[in-house]
């Protein structure tokens, strides 16, 4: 394909010094102008990076009064001193920030797959995009040879799963390198609806497809789509074990293979993460009456058995290193391969499918009522590919079907679909038309918040009732946990400032289902100590899933490492827990 | 499946394979550099070596892992990124990893301490 160069940035390329590049990259796609910025000492000693530098570089970047849709709004996406390591489990995360199109405010979402590792080796901490582009472009880094180009995209389908494959093919070269891209895309409903993600790409060389990680919560693919950006994509093919440049790498191998150990010997008999990842919780969820089940209404049903991870387990392709960055033994991100969706453009054809993970099988599945597994991997395909976040499609479809069931919906109002509870073929044409830019897809693509002020402006429901099953907070969709017996976890989910997502304050499993923290002030000091070493995660370009499998026993060996090998400054929590608490041991 | 078998009854703990393997592959005289381990506590001694299994296959994120037409294991050193995960799931502890080399290492059935096993201890089999 012939792509015009709209603008080029040629820049030296240097090694990575103790994980840092000590520059960051702004990318205009509005004026074409492509700069470096410098990292001062400063910014690393008080930002760290990932998140850290995101909210610095926004900071700069945007006004008070910014909106969602101004060209001054930037997606920032920085990755962390740690993001790129291959010695040690879960250390190749991306922290995406802009201003959110659900809440008015920043929105930061922890996301896998390669960009992150492949842009910083490339040469650069963090990446600002502004502006707004008049026709659609591509920003291509080329880290092999210091090259920043904005590049025409006229022609290429917008859904990510054939655009990430599209472009891994055109910007490898030659057959092969396929490994050394990565992409970053969204879908056609980023164009019509607020609900969406961002799709991050890595090369699956034994499945030979490009896999999806989603940067799932507050929109950030419409604000990606409103920028007139199709697609992010770098290549870089010099990593090594040593590439990030660690103060002490055989310790970092030793203490990883340490981890790989405990991995490799406990994961079986617990969380069973290599079999099912995340979705391992769904009948422990169930169990514990904290499954959301119809719109949060119920924690538990019978029905749910239908969603037990060994539905899952037997879709999932078993056996394969899964990880979403290289060296991580979790190897939590499982897929379904060649599934053939029934409905929509890819009817038939055979696709792979990331995920279901937790959050997706309770959203798309016990939330709405559905419970065979095939239609939550189906919703899963669709709003990947489409650029939906499966968390907020979930509660918003719950919302709209409780509604329905209440009498504030009716076939009329929306456009003919029978929104019943369960009707899975309903929630897939709500999906398809968020896609198409039609019908009432289009009003649930909006989120809990402004379905609300519709129903109650256009069709008189009572606000009171709304604000009852309506749930969003701050303009954010609830994600999948029943908090109503959790004091802990609606601490976690209120307190998070970019609206009720559970990476801050993950409390429930600790609360309600192990009772680690019975008291107020456990549940307080839980509500403190949690969301630091969160966030610490999120600045060192780390996953939380370490963290995720704290509902297992092998959560306080994983986390009681305080000797982590630090390949920079780091900020190390400090808490007021006691020794004897068998959570936390970071120094 | 060419592999290197073992005869621990044979072994007469002299480590003549291991200082033959580490001075091969690293130009080493040293134990934990060596692919075959032989360990003393035991009567007869523990000859531990990789027995071209291929568990460690799967676990290589970068396909760096592969099999080779006579059935040996083979690690591509421009592939591997030096995760260790290879280590992690050896269940016979073969697969090696030593403090400060960046790459995990094992038996290739090379031969080369068949030759130098001073008690037939040692031998280049097809499986």
């Amino acid at each position: 394909m012939q792509r015009k160069v709209l603008a080029e940035y040629r820049y030296d390329l240097k090694p990575i010094v103790r994980g840092y590049n000590k520059r960051t990259l702004y990318v205009n796609v509005g004026d074409k102008q492509i700069k470096e910025k410098p990292v001062s000492d400063m910014m690393i000693d008080k930002f760290v990076g990932g998140k850290g530098f995101d909210l610095y570089l926004m900071w700069h970047g945007v006004k008070d009064n910014t909106k969602w849709n101004d060209p001054e709004n930037e997606i920032c996406i920085s990755f962390g001193p740690l993001c790129g390591n291959t010695s040690y489990p879960g250390s190749g995360k991306s922290i995406v920030t802009t201003i959110s199109p659900l809440t008015g405010i920043p929105v930061d979402c922890n996301v896998g797959g390669h960009f992150g590792p492949y842009a910083k080796f490339a040469g650069f901490d963090a990446l600002e995009l502004q502006g707004k582009a008049e026709e659609d472009v591509i920003v291509y880094i080329d880290g092999d040879k210091g090259i920043v180009q904005i590049l025409s995209a006229p022609d290429e389908a917008i859904n990510s799963h054939i655009l990430a494959e599209e472009l891994h093919q055109e910007f490898a070269g030659e057959k092969g390198n396929l490994q050394h891209v990565s992409v970053v895309s969204t879908g056609e409903a980023a164009n019509n609806v607020l609900i969406t993600c961002l799709n991050f790409s890595f090369w699956d060389k034994r499945r030979k497809v490009a896999r999806l990680k989603q940067a799932g919560r507050g929109g950030t693919g419409t604000v990606f789509r409103d920028k007139g950006i199709k697609a992010l994509v770098v290549k870089y093919s010099g990593l090594k074990v040593d590439t990030n440049d660690p103060v002490d790498l055989p310790t970092l191998q030793k203490t990883g293979l340490k981890l790989h150990k405990e991995i490799e010997a406990g994961d079986d008999d617990q969380c069973r993460m290599h079999q099912v990842g995340t979705a391992h919780l769904m009948e422990i969820m169930n169990d514990y009456d904290l499954l959301p089940i119809r719109n949060f209404k119920y924690g538990q049903m019978p029905e749910a058995e239908g969603l037990h991870s060994r539905e899952f387990t037997a879709l999932f392709t078993q056996g394969m290193a899964d990880g979403c960055w290289y060296g991580c033994s979790l190897s939590c991100c499982k897929a379904v391969d060649n599934f053939k969706p029934r409905t929509g453009p890819y009817k038939g054809q055979p696709v792979c499918v990331d995920g279901p993970e937790y959050e997706t099988a309770a959203g798309c599945g016990s939330n709405i009522a559905i419970w065979n597994p095939k239609d939550v991997v189906e919703i899963n395909f669709y709003c990947d590919t489409y650029g939906v976040d499966t968390i907020s499609f979930g509660t918003s479809v719950a919302f709209a079907m409780e509604c329905y069931e209440n009498g504030i919906l009716n076939k009329e109002r929306t456009g003919g679909l029978d929104l019943s509870w369960g009707n899975a073929d309903a929630a897939l044409e709500l999906l398809h038309q968020m896609a198409r830019g039609e019908g009432f897809g289009v009003t649930v693509g909006q989120g809990v918040r402004r379905m609300k002020k519709l129903f109650v402006e256009q069709y008189g429901a009572d606000p009171k009732f709304l604000q009852d099953i309506g749930m969003e907070a701050k303009g954010l969709e609830y994600s999948q946990y029943m908090s109503k017996e959790s004091l802990a976890q609606q601490g976690g989910y209120t307190l998070a400032l970019k609206g009720p997502q559970h990476d801050e304050a993950w409390l429930i499993f600790m609360d309600m289902v192990n009772n680690h923290i019975p008291t107020f002030k456990d549940k307080a000091e839980a509500l403190h100590y949690f969301p630091m070493f969160r966030t610490w995660f999120g600045l060192q370009g780390c996953v939380n899933c370490p963290g995720t499998t704290s509902n297992q026993p092998i959560m306080p060996r994983l986390m009681n490492r305080p000797k982590f090998p630090n390949t920079c400054k780091t900020t190390w929590i400090s808490t007021k827990l006691s020794p004897e608490n068998p959570w936390i041991s970071m120094n | 499946m060419k592999v290197l078998k073992t005869y621990p009854e044979k072994c007469i703990s002299c480590h003549v394979c291991e200082s033959t393997c580490s001075n091969l592959y690293f130009k080493e005289d040293k134990a934990e550099l060596s692919c075959i381990q032989i360990h003393d506590e035991t009567n007869p001694p523990d000859m531990n070596v990789c027995n071209q299994c291929q568990a460690c296959v799967a676990a290589c994120p970068t396909c760096a892992i592969t099999v080779s037409n006579q059935g040996v294991v083979m690690i591509s050193r421009s592939l591997c990124i030096g995760c260790l995960m290879c280590v992690a799931v050896c269940p016979t502890n073969s697969m090696r990893s030593a403090f400060g080399k960046h790459n995990p290492f094992k038996c290739i059935a090379c031969g080369a301490c068949v030759k130098t096993c001073p008690a037939d201890a040692l031998a280049i089999v097809q499986e």
